[in-house]
């Protein structure tokens, strides 16, 4: 890995620039099912919908180290040719110096507004999600000690879950965070998440029929709150309905829309090596395979669906398949 | 009812930023609140005392404001409330990490300026010494858990880029009016009056935010005009440093030689008296031929 200097980074963008997007650009981040906490989810999964809404290509590896590996100490990077890009808001702008932008036809005051309504998601919602896994002394021994700790044999675990406690917490207090009650952050979240429903006002994105960096980042924080299954927080979320809603619009179709094609993709060059070999018990196990694989699906996408009613569903489906056929 | 600030020095009220925005709240709203300086660093500032009841924080003291009726977003509609509280957010985010550096982190500014304005400002021998170090360890830890494998310049460098962009947003936002909302200032001018004044009123002899800053003219305005509508009796002076150190605050080592050229004048006459008095003391010096010698000469 090469040595972090922003200038020396900047070069190296401006000079990476002329060339096209490589094939073989790599996610890495941290194990999804055992090890993952809630703010990282939140910003891998923003980093994967921001990529897939620029249409570029990219594997996920899943790392236990991940977070040592990152230049910056945080998830998720990227692997992209000689260079190694972590958090959102860099890999925006690298992304940009390959000529692919979400926010070019935007006004110089919408742009503005990103980055502000992006300061508080960062501000608020990430730190309210640091505070709720660190110093809340339920989550952090039921769910943050056991899932953090996963990956490491023990006694390290226990050091490992010591150290990253006393980094958050020093973060937490310099941002004024740590003195706050628990019910002091559900209220800022609540704020947060009203101040953003507001912004939104009953658009489908947050600037119009085009969806940007912010329309990313407000998933990633939202999907993976929802599937904290934190009963408060999603309490919180379903006061403001279109925020799930614009967090399903972005699921259904970017993420989703992904996920069935790849999956697609995959099955046909199942069958297609079945044919030519002619074996007819493989075909058995495709079929059961994507059976398996689409009902893993679903159970992924009750989650979210869940939180809607049944007849917000449908107005849903209404919207998705007039106004979208732009994309 | 009363409020108490930690010291204030170079035309601000107070050097801490939520005794500045409380000050400018309680002032805007034209709340009847008597300021007292504090000068002990381990006290958490700003606090209001209402009859025997103390409170603290920046929003605690608001809400207690509020509920007496001195309200200052009151003519703000949803979505201007929205706006501000989005922008004030921003601000934390970017300009914290700012302050932190500017005043503890960057070696310059803490040798130069505010290790001497602490130990002159505290009051109480020793702490003056062992409070700044201590401060200073602790903003290191945060930039090592914010920054992890990052060098001064690089931190410097990432700090400046989320100023641009932030100072670059409130610019647009403000553009050509002289109020962030409406016609009068709220809860965001405060905000963002508290932030700029803190960075480009001090002067710190390394600070390239305060230039980056200085480079926008609605906002350096904005500054100006803010100070004289609601800090009027608050004057340019540099209160704590200057006794000692003269009125200009040394940026170099020449600068250093005539600034302890007055140090001396002190200290020789310091030593003159003290040298006189023990000769009194003595009896070295008789006063009494003095006093006759003055008569004599009287006659």
């Amino acid at each position: 890995m090469f040595p972090s200097t922003p200038l020396l980074d900047k070069i190296q963008y401006e000079l990476g620039a002329q060339e096209p997007w490589p094939k073989d650009v790599k996610l890495y981040q941290p194990y999804e099912v055992e090890q993952i906490l809630l703010p990282d989810n939140a910003n891998c999964l923003a980093v994967q919908a921001f990529l897939r809404m620029c249409n570029l290509n990219f594997e996920i590896v899943s790392k236990a180290n991940a977070e040592f590996m990152s230049p910056s100490g945080k998830v998720p990077f990227i692997r992209c040719g000689a260079f190694v890009i972590s958090e959102l808001e860099p890999i925006v702008q690298f992304v940009n110096t390959k000529g692919i932008s979400l926010t070019s036809e935007l006004e110089n005051d919408q742009k503005c507004d990103i980055r502000a309504y992006m300061s508080l998601v960062h501000n608020v919602l990430e730190n309210a999600e640091l505070y709720l896994c660190w110093c809340d002394k339920e989550t952090y021994n039921e769910v943050t000690k056991p899932r953090n700790g996963s990956v490491y044999p023990w006694p390290l675990n226990h050091l490992q879950n010591w150290t990253k406690r006393s980094h958050v917490i020093k973060r937490l207090k310099m941002m004024g965070w740590y003195s706050k009650t628990m019910d002091q952050v559900y209220h800022e979240v609540e704020n947060c998440c009203q101040a953003l429903a507001d912004r939104l006002d009953g658009k489908e994105f947050f600037f119009g029929k085009k969806y940007t960096e912010l329309d990313a980042l407000l998933y990633g924080h939202i999907y993976s709150i929802l599937e904290s299954r934190n009963a408060k927080l999603i309490a919180i979320l379903q006061k403001n309905k279109n925020l799930l809603t614009h967090s399903q619009l972005i699921h259904r179709h970017i993420m989703q829309k992904h996920f069935d094609d790849k999956l697609l993709q995959r099955l046909k060059s199942d069958h297609r090596k079945i044919k030519t070999r002619n074996i007819k018990t493989k075909a058995k196990e495709v079929e059961k395979r994507s059976h398996i694989e689409t009902n893993k699906n679903i159970r992924r996408n009750q989650t979210i669906e869940n939180t809607l009613t049944e007849t917000e569903i449908d107005s849903l489906s209404d919207v998705d398949s007039g106004d979208l056929s732009d994309y | 009812m009363e409020l108490i600030l930690w010291a204030g020095d170079f035309g601000l009220i107070s050097l801490n930023l939520d005794c500045i925005r409380v000050t400018a709240y309680a002032r805007l709203t034209k709340a009847p609140v008597k300021i007292k300086y504090c000068r002990n660093p381990y006290c958490t500032y700003p606090v209001l005392q209402h009859e025997s009841r103390y409170v603290y924080n920046y929003t605690e003291i608001v809400k207690h404001l509020e509920k007496l009726s001195y309200v200052l977003d009151d003519k703000l509609d949803e979505k201007q409330y929205g706006e501000s509280y989005v922008l004030i957010n921003m601000l934390t985010l970017h300009l914290n990490p700012v302050l932190e550096y500017l005043f503890w982190q960057n070696e310059t500014n803490y040798e130069t300026l505010v290790r001497k304005w602490y130990s002159q400002v505290i009051p109480i021998p020793f702490i003056n010494l062992i409070y700044p170090s201590r401060r200073r360890k602790l903003a290191h830890e945060f930039f090592d858990t914010l920054f992890p494998h990052q060098d001064r310049e690089a931190i410097e460098i990432t700090l400046l880029k989320g100023v641009q962009e932030c100072i670059t947003c409130l610019t647009t936002r403000l553009g050509e009016s002289s109020y962030f909302h409406g016609n009068s200032y709220t809860s965001i001018d405060v905000a963002v009056y508290s932030y700029l004044a803190l960075i480009t009123e001090i002067p710190l002899p390394n600070n390239p935010f305060a230039n980056l800053i200085r480079g926008f003219e609605n906002l350096s305005t904005f500054i100006k005009r803010f100070n004289c509508d609601v800090f009027p009796d608050v004057q340019y002076d540099s209160k704590y440093v200057c006794r000692f150190f003269g009125s200009k605050i040394k940026t170099n080592e020449d600068d250093d030689l005539s600034t302890s050229l007055t140090m001396k004048v002190v200290i020789v006459s310091a030593a003159l008296c003290g040298m006189f008095f023990y000769a009194l003391s003595k009896n070295i010096i008789n006063l009494t031929k003095l006093n006759s010698f003055i008569v004599i000469d009287d006659k």
